[in-house]
């Protein structure tokens, strides 16, 4: 569609808008620099103290160590679970499969608020509540709807064909599995462990609920620290989630491929 | 023994009924094509024999040893698939390899074979590409050299040919019955393009809505269609549906219904009355203009020209007939007709032997000349 | 490989028991609890009683807070409609992989940011005193500081960019599905651009629009930290609201009723958003 002067108009507008979406995430790292107690902009100086802050803050420290632990377990399971939910969803046929599928996306829709006051109150009559495993759990429900979705997709467009190849070739149901299955499935389910661990690292509203004062994630941490204090700290520890963050999309841009879409 | 046996195979899906009474014997050596308009069954069946559907009754026999119900990584089946279905994740070397690795053929020998096979296949040096780098051709070679290299007991192909383009089609078809040849396998063909089916296999098994309509050489299949369906499906047809009014010694009459009256050859069951389609291949008729002579005993008739197509070695003539009916006729070009001119709204005769009519009865099913 | 139905059944019990104990499971304990008795100070007495809910739809200033809610969720589906439209056609229309490529992946970066960092972001961008204002008074086009954060505007304008994404995402592979050769066919027959995107594209596109803007307005009346981070406490929707009586004032059985409200909401909507997808032929949510 070659439009002539609309064209360039549209060039800028789209340019700002990717500015629009950017902004926030840009902006902090300047502050995070900045050698000024308070938030002033534009930042003054240059120093790394609020990095180093941070790292001097135990229950920051604990807290990043909380949602490590947490994201890397979280993932594991709901990878494993996922996966196999996924499988049995689209290469078997039985009856309910729709309504199996709705209940298994739908932690993905609801409110996180609702999530949190029902984890609460749930967990809150077991012995678990502001343990690591209630944490565990809540996790683990939000996290598998988006493992289910992206392996389920890898395997809708997954061409049987080839395991009918393999099966004529000689190999049996297993070794058909191991050698062209499972390889082919494989960025699939990175891409969803990846989703798993950034969904569950990044859990907020859901995991307030369920900390208290012993027991705390790294967002829930942020967010106390923002509503009481307003030193750069916590510019210092977006810009380092925002590596984070940047990093895990490089990644699943490399199991993936955005330009096929 | 019949290298394969179909037996009595049926298969259903649901309400449709896909494949019914198929039977069929296949040679060590020999390549037969199934032939078909998409739906008849030629790929259900294909499918049977390599073991990824189950009929709902009758048995597949391989070398013989009953595989009915065997699964197809316990059947010793070569296959080459239409999409060819290459492991993207594999090299040439290791896709090919991949039947040898599973029949665990010691290393140093798979590498061998797989070297000889794509030498075979004249993909030499190719050995560490990718599918994706592989242009459509190569990628069929490639399919081909996986399902020869592990010596299968039979060769079963399902519309290898259709996503080449047509210079790239016909040269494949004759590399792939010499190398048929050479190896000597028993080969079944799936295929919807008859030229293909004719020109490849030294038995043609013709299809319909899952069901076998004629088993034979492709000369037979032609020449003796058995059905109206097969007389259709292979090559044109002019066909003529009318009554038997006499039957004397040597010939009976044909006349056509509101159409000309012709001479067949006699078969002991013509009766006066009998009613029935004849089937005129268009090569078998003469068109005549002018002042050319009909040779004797021929059968006449009058009409006008329709339309003329020059197809280069063949030129298609519609004539529309004075008593009812066009017919298609096709003319050999070349020398022997140069400086004919026959063109639109001429009236011309059209002429042919007894012979070249075949009759089938409303009431039976074969065509016999 | 079909017909090992009990191969299905394995593969499916873990995901089923930690779904129903962990999600049906505290979902129903939640619904229960909305109708109990809350008496203050806390105690919560098991009753069956449309008390909490009578309690939430019958009061003005309980209704202004859905009301807020709702509108909120207006503003931010109008705002990401008119940004994310354009976008989406763009990227969807590209002919070069790596350009749709690039402009995905900065979709996806600021969507798998933590929602606080971009709050936090926000809060920086929208002080009196922070780099919008300082762009704006520089240029003149105001004379004094926008009070931005901790008002309103400011929560739709965080929000708006927050998810922004969706709408992209959700408009893109509609338009994408869009013969383009319909495009040059109405041109062919003298329509101008404009009259093209107008008769041709923008109807066509419209069950992708549908879509993301439910989408949005969804995950609108659901956020938390952002309108609670920009908004201050100015701004007062169900999902602080919830929270509030949750966890401030421990009235669960009140926070649960609102919370189940705004469930039946969102589940409506959701299976409205499902019907507008698989009127195209497509199945699913974002």
């Amino acid at each position: 569609m070659r439009w002539r002067l609309p064209f360039t108009g549209m060039l800028i507008f789209q340019g700002l808008v990717y500015l629009y979406l950017l902004a926030p995430i840009l902006i902090v790292i300047p502050v995070s620099f900045s050698e000024a107690a308070y938030l002033v902009f534009p930042p003054r100086g240059f120093s790394l103290r609020w990095y180093a802050n941070f790292f001097s803050l135990r229950e920051l420290t604990d807290a990043l160590g909380l949602s490590a632990r947490l994201a890397v377990t979280v993932t594991v399971a709901s990878t494993t679970i996922g996966t196999m939910a996924s499988f049995a969803l689209v290469r078997y046929r039985f009856a309910g499969k729709d309504v199996l599928r709705t209940l298994f996306m739908s932690p993905m829709v609801l409110p996180g608020v609702v999530l949190g006051i029902g984890f609460l109150i749930f967990f809150s009559r077991t012995r678990l509540i502001y343990t690591f495993w209630s944490l565990f759990f809540a996790h683990l429900v939000v996290t598998l709807p988006y493992v289910i979705r992206t392996v389920s997709a890898t395997l809708q467009g997954f061409p049987r064909v080839l395991e009918e190849a393999a099966a004529s070739l000689g190999a049996s149901p297993i070794a058909v599995f191991r050698s062209v299955t499972l390889p082919l499935v494989k960025p699939g389910v990175m891409a969803g462990a990846i989703f798993a661990f950034i969904v569950s690292f990044d859990e907020l509203v859901i995991s307030i609920f369920l900390t208290g004062p012993r027991l705390s994630t790294l967002p829930v941490q942020i967010y106390n620290y923002i509503e009481f204090t307003s030193d750069p700290t916590i510019a210092a520890i977006s810009v380092i989630l925002i590596l984070l963050t940047t990093g895990a999309v490089a990644l699943l841009e490399r199991f993936v491929g955005f330009g096929r879409f | 023994m019949s290298h394969v046996i179909l037996q009595n195979v049926r298969k259903t899906f649901g309400r449709t009924l896909a494949v019914d009474n198929f039977n069929l014997k296949v040679e060590q050596g020999e390549f037969v094509a199934l032939l078909g308009p998409s739906g008849c069954g030629k790929t259900t069946t294909l499918r049977i024999v390599a073991g990824f559907e189950r009929p709902d009754a009758g048995e597949v026999v391989i070398q013989g040893k009953v595989a009915t119900d065997r699964p197809p990584y316990k059947r010793d089946v070569g296959i080459v698939f239409q999409s060819y279905a290459l492991f993207p994740h594999m090299t040439v070397l290791e896709n090919v390899a991949y039947g040898l690795r599973m029949r665990k053929v010691p290393r140093p020998e798979i590498v061998e074979r797989v070297r000889s096979v794509l030498q075979l296949v004249h993909l030499e040096g190719l050995d560490d590409r990718y599918p994706r780098q592989l242009s459509g051709g190569q990628q069929q070679r490639v399919a081909v050299a996986r399902a020869v290299v592990i010596r299968p007991s039979v060769l079963l192909f399902d519309e290898p040919l259709s996503n080449l383009d047509a210079r790239l089609r016909q040269e494949m078809r004759r590399e792939l019955r010499q190398l048929q040849r050479s190896l000597r396998i028993a080969t079944i063909f799936v295929t919807h393009d008859q030229e293909e089916a004719l020109s490849m296999a030294d038995r043609v098994v013709v299809m319909n809505a899952g069901r076998i309509e004629q088993i034979g050489t492709p000369e037979g299949i032609y020449q003796t269609p058995a059905s109206a369906f097969v007389a259709a499906f292979i090559g044109e047809c002019n066909f003529l549906h009318g009554e038997i009014t006499a039957v004397e010694d040597s010939s009976a009459v044909f006349a056509a219904q509101a159409g000309p009256a012709f001479r067949l050859p006699v078969r002991p069951d013509f009766r006066p009355g009998t009613y029935g389609t004849v089937a005129i291949r268009p090569e078998n008729l003469a068109i005549l203009s002018g002042d050319e002579s009909v040779p004797p005993g021929f059968n006449v008739v009058t009409g006008t020209v329709q339309t003329v197509t020059y197809l280069g070695p063949v030129t298609q003539y519609h004539v529309a007939l004075d008593r009812g009916y066009s017919l298609l006729i096709y003319e050999q070009g070349g020398f022997a007709r140069q400086g004919r001119r026959i063109s639109e709204g001429d009236r011309v005769r059209v002429a042919w032997p007894p012979e070249a009519g075949a009759f089938q009865g409303d009431t039976e099913r074969g065509i016999g000349a | 490989m079909k017909q090992r139905r009990w191969v299905a059944i394995l593969l499916l019990i873990p995901i089923l028991s930690v779904l129903l104990a962990f999600f049906v499971f505290p979902v129903s304990i939640l619904a229960r609890f909305s109708f109990y008795i809350a008496r203050p100070g806390g105690e919560m007495i098991p009753a069956w009683v449309l008390q909490n809910y009578i309690r939430f739809l019958f009061d003005w200033f309980h209704l202004g807070v859905l009301w807020n809610t709702i509108v909120l969720g207006l503003w931010v589906t109008a705002v990401c409609l008119v940004f994310g439209y354009p976008l989406a056609y763009s990227l969807a229309r590209t002919q070069s992989r790596r350009i749709r490529g690039i402009g995905i992946t900065v979709l996806l970066i600021p969507l798998m940011t933590s929602v606080v960092v971009r709050s936090y972001g926000w809060m920086i961008l929208l002080a009196s005193s922070g780099p919008i204002n300082k762009l704006l008074l520089g240029l003149g086009i105001v004379d004094r500081p926008l009070q931005l954060l901790f008002k309103p505007q400011g929560v739709v304008i965080a929000l708006a960019e927050v998810l922004l994404p969706f709408m992209v995402l959700s408009v893109m592979p509609v338009i994408q599905g869009i013969d383009p050769h319909l495009e040059e066919a109405s041109q062919s027959l003298g329509a101008g651009p404009i009259k093209t995107f107008r008769r041709i594209v923008l109807p066509l596109s419209l069950p992708g629009v549908a879509a993301g803007s439910i989408l949005v307005f969804v995950l609108t009346i659901s956020a938390f930290a952002t309108p609670r981070l920009v908004g201050g406490t100015t701004t007062q929707v169900m999902s602080i609201f919830i929270y509030d009586q949750a966890l401030s004032l421990f009235n669960w059985p009140f926070g649960g009723a609102v919370s189940i409200l705004l469930l039946l909401v969102v589940l409506l909507l959701t299976w409205l958003q499902g019907r507008v997808l698989e009127e195209r032929g497509m199945g699913g949510a974002a």
